[in-house]
Parts: C-alpha cells; structure tokens; sequence
C-alpha cells in the first residue's frame, strides 16, 4: 500500500505550516493540494489504524470512508442508500481523483476544473462501467461533489460521452442491457412518483410561513399534525372502502339473481328500513338518537354478507375484522419503524455528542429556515443568553452540594411523585364515582350524562396539567428539560388513567347493556367532539384573549407563547382516542379527519396572529422522539385492550360479530374451520404452551445479552480509538518541532521536498550529535552547557523519530 | 409556471434532476423563486448572473448572519454573484433530500472565513459574533467560549477544527439536519 510515500506527505502539510509564516493566506497556498492532503489524512489513518488493530479493520474502514465525505458514497463499504457493492481499494486512482476534485483554484476557469477532475474520474473502472449501478454511482459521486453546478455538468457531459465511447468499444451482451434499461425505467418511476409526491404537498406555504416565523421548533408540531392528518386520511380511505362502502351496499340494493344475464344492471333500490328516531341537532353532540343506528356505529352492521355480483359474496363480517386488524397491525408497524429511526438518529447515534454543548450551540445555533426579521432577532438574543449561561455555568466551580441539602431534594421529589400519585388515582377513583352514580339514576335517558362526563373529563385535562406544572416548579429539577419531561410524563398518564377508566367502567357495564359496543362507540365519539370545543376552540380564545389584553390594556401579560409540548399531547390524546374508538365505529376516521383538518386552519390562524415564539431553544429531535415513543405506547395499550376485549369480553347482540359469544371465535370458526384435532390447531396449542414461551423468551435474553456484550465491546473500541488518536497528534507535533528546529539551523528553502529534508536532516543530526558529544566532553565551560542537558533529551527522542521515519520513508523498499 | 417552463428544455431539466436532489418540478419552482428577486434580469437570461445583494433578499438568507458567508461558498466565481445555477446548488443543499454527510462539507466552508481548510481560533470569534449579533460578549468569555469549543471538538489537540473533526461533531448531533435547512 505504499504506506511510506503516504506517511510522508500526511507530514508535509503541518511542515509547510512552519516552514511558511504565510501559511492559510489565499495568495500564498493551493487549496486544491490542501483538500488532498485532508482527504489522505483519513486514508492514511485507515491504514495505520489497521495495522495496529487488524480485528477492527472492516469497521475502522467504514468510518474513514464516511469522514471523506465527497466520495463516501464511492467509498462507502456499508450502511445507507448504496450498500450494493464493496469497493477494491486501488487507492493510486483514488488519490489523484480525491485530489482533482477539492476546491476550485480561482486561478482556473471553470471548464480546466471540471476536464481534470472529468479526467481522474474516468480512470475508475467502477465509475464508468455501462450499468445501472456506475450510473447511479456516478449520479451520487456528481450530486455529492461538493462542486458548483456549472462544474458538475460540464463534468456529467463528459463522462457521459466517454461511457458511451467505452460501450461502443466493448458492447454489452443483450440480457445486461435488459437489465440495464429495466432498472434505469425503475428508477425513472421512482422518480415520477416523488415528483407526483410533491406537487401534492399538503400545506407546503403554511408549513414554510411558520418556519419562518417561528423556526424549527413550533415547526415539528405542525409536522407532526400533518403526519397524524395524513394517516388518519389513509385509514379513513381503507375503512369507507372495505367495510362502509359494502355495508350501504347491502342496505341499500338488492340484486335480483333471477335475469342473471346481465350482473351489473339490475340492483333494485330495496325499500328504505325506517329508521324509527328522528334527527334533532342535539344528536350531532351525542352521537345517540338519529345516529345510534347509522353506519356510524357498530351496531348497525350486519352479520350477513353483500351479494355484489350474482355469485360473489362480500362478508361484513369478515370484512368489518380484518380491516381493523389491518388498520392496527399497519399503524402499529408505522409508528414502531418511525420511532425505533428516530430514538436511535437522536438518542443512540449521538449518544457521546451530548458533552458537547457548545460546539452544538455554535455550530448548530442557527435555524436557517427562520425568515422573518423578527425571528431572527429573538433567535440572536435566545442565542446570546443561551451561551452566556453556558459561560456561566461553566466558569462556576462545581459545588459541592450539601449532603442534606441533596437529601432534601430527593425526599421533595419523592413527596411530589407520591402527591402526583395520588391525585391520579384520585382522578380515576372520583370518575368511577361519578359514572357509577350517574348510571344509577338515569339508566333510561343517558344522553346528557354522556355529554357532563365527556365535558368533566374535558375540563380536568385542562385543569390538571396546569396543576402539574406547579408542583414540578418546586421539585428543584437541575435541568429545566428534565422538569419538561417529568411533566410531560405525568400529563400523559393522567390521559392514560382517565381513558382506562372510561373504557373499563363501561367494559365491566358491557353485560348491562343492549349493545354495548356502540355505547362505547358513542362515548368516544363525544370524547372526540369535546376534546374539539375544549382543546382547539377554547384554547384558541383565550389566546385570542390573551393577545388582545396584551396589545391594547396590559403589557405585562406578555403574549402568549406557542407551547409545543401540550399542544402535542393533545393531539396524541386525541388520536389515542381515535384508536380505542375505531373497532367500535369505523366512520369515527371521518369525524377525526375533518376535525384535524379544521384543527389545522384554527391552529395555524391562531399561531401566527397571536403568539410569539418559545423564547428557548427546543431540542426538536429529541423531544419529537419522546412523543413518538408516547405514541407508540399509547398505540401499544389500545392494542392491548383491544385484544382482552376480542378475546375475553362476551360480545353482545348487535352488529357484525353477533353469531358468536367472543370476537374472536370468528377467526377460529370461521376462517380455519378449526377442530380440536385439526394438525395446525395443535401445532398453534403447542407454541402457547408456557414451557415453549418460555423458551423463546430464554432466546430472547441470551440475543439481547450477545447485543449488549456486543456494544459495550465497539464502546471500548471506540474510546482506545480516540486515545490513539490524541497519541498519534502528540507524536505528530513533536516531530513537527524537532524538524522545525533542525530545519530552522540548516536553512531549508521553504518548499523542499520532506524526504531530501530527511536526508538532509539525517546527516545534520549526525554531524549534531557527534558536535554534541564532542562539546559535552570538551569545552565544558561554554555558553550552551546551560540547555545542554534538555536539547540531548529532545535530540535523542529526534533520532527516535528519525528512525520511525526512516522505516517508512522509502516506498520502494517498503514491503 | 408555463413560461418558466419554456425557458428551460427537457435535457437541462434532465440535468438538473440527475445532479441536485431535486425533482423537475422543484427545479421549476427553484427558477420562479429565483425570478422573483429579479424578474427583469431572469426573464432576459435564464442563467443570468445576480449580484450578492439580490440573492440575500431571499429572505431566508437576508436574515441569516452568514448570509454573505453562503453567497460566497456557493458562488461559481466565488464573488458571492449568484447564477441560478448556483442558486439550485445552494437550495439543494438545503434541502430536506441532501445527506448530512453533503450539508456538514458546506457547513464547515461557509464557517471557513479564511479558507485555510481549518476551522481556527479566528473563524470561530467570527461565528460567535455572528451569531450574537449587536450582543457582545467580553474578551475572556469569548476566549473562554473557544477554548470549550476547541476542547469539545479538537481532538488532535492542534488548536484548529479539522473537517474530519468537525464533521464527527456534526455526526453526534441530532439537530444540525433539521436546523440546516431552509424549505424552498
């Protein structure tokens, strides 16, 4: 590998650094030259790295080629998009092209730049192969080149007419180009469809108006909103087509099989079963009424199936189960695969980034979508106080704190867990309490206890977060993020607790009631409805209100502030409440929809007319990854319910399940025909066995053990890395010194060549050191006796070097 | 739309789509957004070249504290004039579709004030006072805030950010790809 030629000019550069004072001015140095030398330091390192350590090699590897990032995808031995091929490491044609395509010099014209770096790329087989691959390759390596369009495409033209040139020298055999012309028509699809993607960005201006305006932060909640709205749209689509659309199908035509003929004309409209209560505006709130026997809810799906065409039938049945199981099997495959990608970009992948503060406040500080003078200017201040208190903190020497004071602290914490606790359960016993006895008294006519117990819950979700964050301001967190997450936590099992609540009084009610899967359709329903007036409309008054007192009578009251974090447990709280109600009521995705959707134009008013933005920086990723994760919790235990539900609680007479005691006895009976002997039946009853789940789990832990065994291990690795690392630049400024100073005595012309320094440098530490000895014994007396004892260390440590050099320095000798 | 349209043929399109992260489409509305600081010039020459002070009253970039600093990176003729070209370039970079690998490479040039292919001492009082705007912080805290950042990030110990280790600092945050973006 020729590792000596390479060693020596990973050295040149920080030489050329003391050789020439003007080192860094545009006049006096090649910048081209430069980003070569940068591009070989992470080659170079490669090398010597795996050496030393020949068991790391494929993952050191890996990483030196993500470091040279203008070809890591050349590169690039794994992860990410084009993983398709490993590379042969000719690094000869590597090297040269690294060189070519660093900076422009401004001396040349564009055209020179992009023929010499054109030239060096057609050296690479890889590259100009007449494949589906190389093209794509090359399409990434241009597209990544840190290039100036102009540059890029004079350089595409290029390579393009000399790829043609190649192929028609040596043509490929027909099957390689079906191959070829398939895969670029792929692509070309893929492409179409991104861009068919984009033109039907939902709400592109107003996402970018608030961006802004508000920055980055407010921005994820509207993201957030606009994922959850998209979904919702999908389920809705899945849910109206498969089991809606069939069941006003059934109700509403009939097909006549006796001129079966003609399949497609003759429906009969079938006469209109009178819905025997009347419409009144009150039912729009209830969800009781006109709409209890409508497709809303589902108790008003048959058990029958859809005579479509003469001879086709559609079960609602079927229809109706798998669609839910579809629906919670698919979100729930979504929101694990969105929240695994985000916990581990923000939580794992940067895990050792969180020491750095300032680098990240600094580097990353700036949100380069904020638009707006005004944004911009509380963006600098909330910069500026945010460096000063790192400054601060950091100046601080840390106290030590007072082992009562520290005792003090977690006893408080510990009252204010037990305090939260209690007032959950509270919560939840006084709900109980309250169902209880309003079912009591009014067993006849519920309809309003339905709408005081929806608006009762409503109220203590406004209530209790406040209360929540009173009690977390005398915790004493250390850091206000930890008092964020505390609350946010605490504000989410609150909904949890309320939620269970509902849902197991009115399960463990089930037995009592005519139907009680619509009643609990309806309950949510109600749920849903509120949860609109009370979180959306109210809360846009009062900041309305809040603006209007801040504006014209009272400065003091500052203007509201967009609060990102409740905003998005509301919409989790309501989308968690759209998961428990949709096996009840599939037409509940339509009542979700369009309340997103006026949610959206309410939210987006308010927040740009009324509220200023959240004066601290707000870490997007993490905090969006804990709101998936609740998500994805919340999902979890619906899913869960649902389950016990299908499984354990006796279904009742009404809707699609009615032929069957537990919900689930319709896959069993239905779809398997399953007897007590069927081979598959006994199979499935074998892996239920405790002694076979056992075993998996025991599986399960010895791989999670292996995995975790396996982290700890690369952690080692990389922290014997980063020690080398900092030992490899000790080393390095040594040697830059000694030779300086050798270099200084004998008068180098600046840009010598290293290894005729070396020589040079060789015969004149030779000459030195016999000068040396020969002054130590001689004449003691003289004026350098003084350093003398210091300089001999330093020259003796020279010739160590010297000979490190020395071993490396031939390329021709070495291997 | 249409017009733009026809200011530009297929191949050139073609182009584009292949060489940015963009779709055609987006290249089309690139083009508008880039009219719309001067709609005369453009309207003359598709790839005409815009002065410095055009292009900064994209108003992301006006507001921006490098503003100049992204003019002057993403400039063909490294003056901080803009061709539309240059512009594309620029937008793609920002864009949601570029690795981060590609927006850290920008991200150290437009830090590099004095193009040594070093982040030094001098470039990051630079950035700092940037950033602060009319604030000012005192001569110790400034030396004192580099002398942290150094200490994070410099890991050779050499008193200067390599590109390697800036972008190791980059990699290890998980808020640069969403803050180093601007929406079309």
């Amino acid at each position: 590998m020729e590792m000596g030629d390479i060693q020596l000019r990973r050295y040149s550069r920080p030489i050329f650094n003391v050789d020439n004072p003007n080192y860094g001015n545009q006049s006096n140095y090649n910048p081209k030259n430069k980003r070569a030398t940068r591009n070989q330091d992470n080659l170079v390192y490669g090398d010597v790295v795996t050496d030393f350590v020949p068991d790391i090699q494929p993952s050191y590897l890996n990483y030196c080629h993500r470091t040279t990032s203008v070809h890591r995808n050349v590169f690039k031995l794994g992860d990410e998009p084009c993983n398709f091929r490993n590379v042969p490491f000719s690094l000869e044609h590597r090297k040269k092209w690294l060189f070519c395509s660093g900076y422009n010099t401004q001396k040349r014209s564009l055209q020179e730049c992009a023929d010499d770096i054109a030239t060096c790329m057609e050296l690479d087989d890889v590259l100009m192969n007449n494949s589906h691959e190389s093209e794509l390759l090359r399409r990434e390596a241009l597209r990544d080149m840190p290039q100036s369009l102009t540059v890029k495409r004079i350089i595409k033209k290029n390579l393009s007419f000399s790829v043609n040139k190649r192929t028609k020298e040596k043509p490929i055999g027909f099957f390689k180009g079906l191959q070829y012309t398939t895969s670029m028509k792929l692509s070309k699809v893929h492409t179409s469809l991104k861009s068919f993607a984009y033109s039907f960005e939902l709400w592109y201006s107003s996402l970018k108006e608030i961006e802004g305006h508000f920055g980055s932060g407010v921005a994820t909640y509207f993201k957030y909103f606009r994922w959850m709205f998209i979904m919702n749209c999908l389920i809705m689509l899945v849910a109206l087509v498969f089991v809606v659309i069939p069941q006003l199908l059934y109700e509403n035509f009939e097909v006549t099989t006796s001129t079966s003929k003609n399949l497609w004309f003759n429906w009969n409209i079938k006469p209109k079963t009178k819905n025997n209560a009347t419409f009144q505006i009150s039912d729009l709130f209830t969800g009781e009424g006109y709409f209890e026997d409508t497709v809303l809810f589902y108790g008003h799906y048959t058990n029958e199936s859809v005579n479509l065409i003469s001879t086709q039938w559609y079960s609602v049945p079927y229809a109706y189960f798998f669609t839910s199981v579809f629906i919670y099997v698919a979100s729930f495959i979504v929101f694990s695969l969105s929240m695994a990608k985000s916990y581990r970009r923000s939580f794992i992948e940067t895990q050792d980034g969180l020491k750095n503060n300032f680098a990240h406040k600094v580097f990353c500080g700036w949100d380069y979508s904020v638009a707006t003078e005004k944004a911009a200017n509380i963006k600098v201040s909330s910069l500026y106080t945010e460096l000063k208190e790192l400054l601060s903190e950091s100046f601080q020497i840390v106290k030590h704190v007072p082992f009562l004071q520290q005792f003090y602290t977690v006893v408080l914490q510990f009252v204010c867990n037990v305090i939260v606790i209690f007032l959950l359960g509270g919560v939840g016993y006084m709900l109980w309490l309250l169902l209880n006895e309003n079912t009591a008294h009014l067993s006849q006519s519920s309809s309003s206890i339905g709408v005081i117990i929806a608006v009762v819950i409503n109220i203590i979700m406004l209530l209790f977060p406040l209360v929540f964050g009173f009690i977390v301001r005398y915790e004493d967190y250390k850091h206000p993020r930890a008092a964020l997450y505390v609350t946010l936590l605490r504000t989410f099992l609150l909904k949890v607790v309320l939620v269970g609540t509902f849902l197991g009084f009115w399960l463990k009610q089930s037995t009592k009631q005519k139907c009680w899967e619509t009643a609990i359709g309806q309950h949510i329903f109600r749920l849903i409805l509120f949860d609109f007036f009370f979180s959306i409309v109210l809360t846009s008054v009062v900041e309305a209100v809040c603006y209007s007192i801040y504006t014209k009578l009272w400065r003091g009251i500052g203007a509201p502030t967009f609060d990102i974090a409740r905003y998005t447990l509301q919409l989790l709280y309501n989308q968690t409440l759209f998961w428990v109600g949709f096996y009840f009521s599939p037409l509940l995705a339509v009542v979700v929809v369009i309340k997103l959707w006026l949610s959206w134009y309410i939210r987006r008013t308010c927040t740009l007319k009324f509220c200023k933005p959240y004066s601290k920086s707000w870490k997007a990723a993490q905090t969006q990854t804990l709101f998936l994760i609740l998500s994805f919790l919340s999902l979890l235990l619906v899913i869960i319910t649902l389950g016990y539900i299908v499984v354990d609680v006796k279904s009742s007479a009404c809707g699609p399940m009615r032929n069957y005691t537990y919900m689930y006895e319709l896959i069993l009976k239905g779809i398997f025909q399953l007897e007590q002997h069927n081979v598959f039946w006994r199979i499935l009853m074998y892996f239920t066995k405790p002694g076979a789940v056992a075993l998996m789990l025991l599986a399960m832990c010895v791989v999670v053990y292996y995995l975790r065994a396996k982290a700890i291990a690369q952690k080692g690795i990389v922290d014997i890395l980063r020690d080398m690392l900092v030992l490899e630049a000790k080393d390095k400024e040594f040697l830059l010194r000694t030779f300086s100073k050798v270099a200084d005595q004998c008068n180098l012309p600046n840009e010598h060549k290293v290894y005729t320094m070396y020589e040079n440098v060789t015969d004149i530490w030779s000459a030195e050191k016999c000068h040396y000895r020969n002054g130590n014994g001689n004449d003691c007396g003289s004026s350098t006796e003084t350093s003398t004892t210091a300089e001999v260390d330093e020259l003796q440590a020279t010739e160590q070097s010297l000979q490190l050099l020395k071993e490396n320095k031939p390329p021709k000798k070495h291997r | 739309m249409g017009q733009s349209k026809s200011q530009f043929s297929e191949e050139e399109l073609q182009d584009y789509e292949d060489l940015t992260y963009f779709t055609k489409k987006e290249v089309l509305y690139a083009h508008q957004k880039f009219k719309a600081l001067a709609p005369e010039k453009v309207g003359h020459n598709k790839n005409a070249k815009l002065p410095m002070s055009k292009i900064l009253q994209y108003p992301e970039l006006g507001v921006n504290p490098f503003g100049d600093r992204i003019c002057k990176v993403f400039s063909s003729s490294h003056d901080g004039d803009c061709t539309f070209e240059d512009f594309l370039d620029m937008m793609s970079v920002f864009s949601d579709a570029a690795p981060k690998a590609v927006k850290a490479e920008h991200a150290f040039r437009i830090f590099d004030f004095d193009g040594d292919d070093m982040i030094g001492t001098s470039d990051l009082q630079q950035v700092v006072d940037r950033l602060i705007g009319s604030n000012h912080l005192s001569e110790a805290e400034m030396q004192h805030l580099i002398q942290k950042i150094l200490e994070e990030a410099d890991l050779d110990d050499d008193g200067a950010l390599s590109f390697a280790e800036f972008e190791h600092i980059i990699d290890k945050s998980s808020d640069f790809a969403s803050a180093f973006r601007i929406r079309l």
